[in-house]
């Protein structure tokens, strides 16, 4: 019968014994004749014996468990005014975002869906009373700077400037003409004809040369009265149309900027709700 | 309390009786076994205080998980629950990293002297320490998982399916890596055997 080679692994196994009874009486029987077998098997129990030889460390402390130690932590009931504020907190969260994401749909939705007259009706209408009032306001003084100019030397005329009707709420869009009638002396009356188009006249009659003073003085100061006038922007001007104003340019920017800051408002109103509900359910 | 001997410890009724919630029968496992699994935890560690906390927690961990026990090896059970709570520990402290108390000096050698067994000399004593430092830095050489084999078998004296139980690993893993981790031991003790006490000093390799 040939010996059987043994490897380091079982003779270790041997050590520890390991090893099957039969594995075992083998290898002792083998040890009994073979002197290089029993030398290395020497040595690994010399390592194994300075191994089992290693000092253990002290604990520094006895570990003892006591009741408050092991004792397991009860969840605590959550109330019902917590479980309210959460849910409360969640839903204006819910209700806060769907409003601001139809808010932001309606931002990105075209103008040209919108009914145009609807749409701008009321810019319009802002517009047009400030534009109204502006020239109003220029036409009021050209007129006394022209009054002003004659009623130095025709203190008759002022009285009659007067008594002139007010000039305002006449048409939306003012449309400022002076001019004289008669030019050459003689009866001559200043006409502010404030309507829409050139045809419609409201004349108002200032009646500063009505009297018999010389024709050197009226055409004086109608030539005053033309010159102030064509100082008015050509905004104001008559024959500009009301339509051709820009305002269909400027009067969507105006919307979209406010708009554009309740969109961000709202989104912002979403996010703090929901770090407030975010922080509530990380408490609990 | 002191720990019980082994004439007078029944390991079974015991671990019944803990498993029945008294505190008391567990305490008494733990006095038994508090030594080794310090000490496992410690060579999983390399640290007296991660280890001192690992320990700890082990047993709470090992009180509170009782009811699962099915039988079978109790020590091999109980330091598979110290190992897993040491690779807890291990991963808590590589995301908060801390100052050990081996940073402040030599504490754990006079951290608790009264619990000692048995009174050295001076002499005695600090030879007992040399060595064990010598070896203690020799098996921290070794991969953290033959150290830990080399360690149960040949230090707490386990059985390899024990060990095998204790590391989640099949018996022939716990073969080849106590074979492997006693010939680097042998390889690493030849190159300082000269502080080995005499009669440990090798003669010759393998």
């Amino acid at each position: 019968m040939e010996n059987k080679v043994w490897n380091t692994a079982e003779l270790y196994a041997y050590l520890d014994g390991e090893l099957s009874p039969a594995q075992e009486e083998a290898l002792r029987a083998e040890l009994e004749t073979n002197q290089s077998l029993q030398e290395q098997l020497a040595q690994q129990r010399q390592t194994v014996e300075l191994l089992q030889t290693l000092p253990l460390r002290e604990t520094p402390r006895n570990y003892l468990l006591t009741p408050e130690m092991v004792r397991v932590a009860k969840p605590r009931p959550k109330s019902r005014r917590r479980r309210f504020t959460l849910w409360s907190l969640r839903l204006a969260t819910t209700l806060s975002a769907l409003v601001f994401v139809v808010a932001l749909g309606l931002q990105f939705t075209p103008l040209t869906a919108i009914p145009q007259p609807l749409a701008q009706a009321p810019m319009m209408m802002e517009q047009e009373n400030a534009v109204e009032a502006e020239k109003m306001v220029e036409v009021e003084k050209v007129v006394e700077v022209a009054v002003s100019a004659e009623s130095r030397e025709l203190p008759a005329a002022e009285v009659v400037a007067e008594e002139a009707p007010p000039v305002m709420d006449s048409a939306p869009l003012p449309t400022v003409t002076a001019a004289t009638k008669n030019g050459v002396g003689g009866e001559e009356e200043f006409e502010t004809p404030l309507t829409l188009g050139a045809e419609e006249a409201n004349p108002v009659e200032l009646g500063l040369c009505s009297t018999e003073e010389g024709d050197a003085e009226c055409g004086g100061a109608s030539e005053t009265v033309e010159e102030n006038l064509a100082a008015v922007p050509p905004a104001a001007s008559a024959t500009e149309p009301t339509s051709s104003l820009p305002r269909g340019e400027e009067a969507p920017h105006q919307v979209t900027d406010a708009t554009w800051w309740l969109v961000g408002a709202l989104g912002l109103m979403t996010l703090m709700f929901a770090a407030v509900t975010w922080l509530v359910a990380r408490r609990r | 309390m002191a720990a019980p001997t082994m004439t007078s410890f029944n390991e079974e009724k015991l671990v019944q009786a803990a498993q029945r919630g008294q505190l008391p029968a567990f305490n008494e496992l733990l006095l038994y076994y508090q030594h080794p699994v310090y000490n496992l935890a410690y060579h999983i560690m390399q640290d007296p205080a991660a280890a001192d906390d690992a320990t700890q927690e082990a047993f709470i961990s090992a009180y509170h998980a009782l009811a699962k026990f099915r039988g079978g090896s109790f020590r091999a059970w109980l330091l598979r629950i110290v190992r897993n709570a040491c690779y807890d520990e291990l991963r808590r402290y590589k995301r908060h990293p801390a100052i050990s108390w081996e940073d402040f000096g030599e504490l754990d050698k006079e951290a608790n002297p009264h619990l000692r067994a048995q009174v050295e000399s001076p002499e005695e004593s600090l030879q007992r320490n040399e060595l064990r430092e010598l070896l203690e830095c020799t098996l921290a050489r070794l991969p953290a998982e033959q150290r830990m084999t080399l360690f149960l078998v040949d230090r707490l004296g386990l059985a390899y399916d024990e060990v095998g139980l204790t590391m989640e690993v099949p018996l022939g893993t716990v073969k080849s890596r106590l074979y492997r981790a006693r010939g680097k031991m042998r390889e690493y003790l030849m190159e300082t055997q000269e502080l080995l006490p005499l009669r440990y000093r090798q003669k010759g390799s393998q």
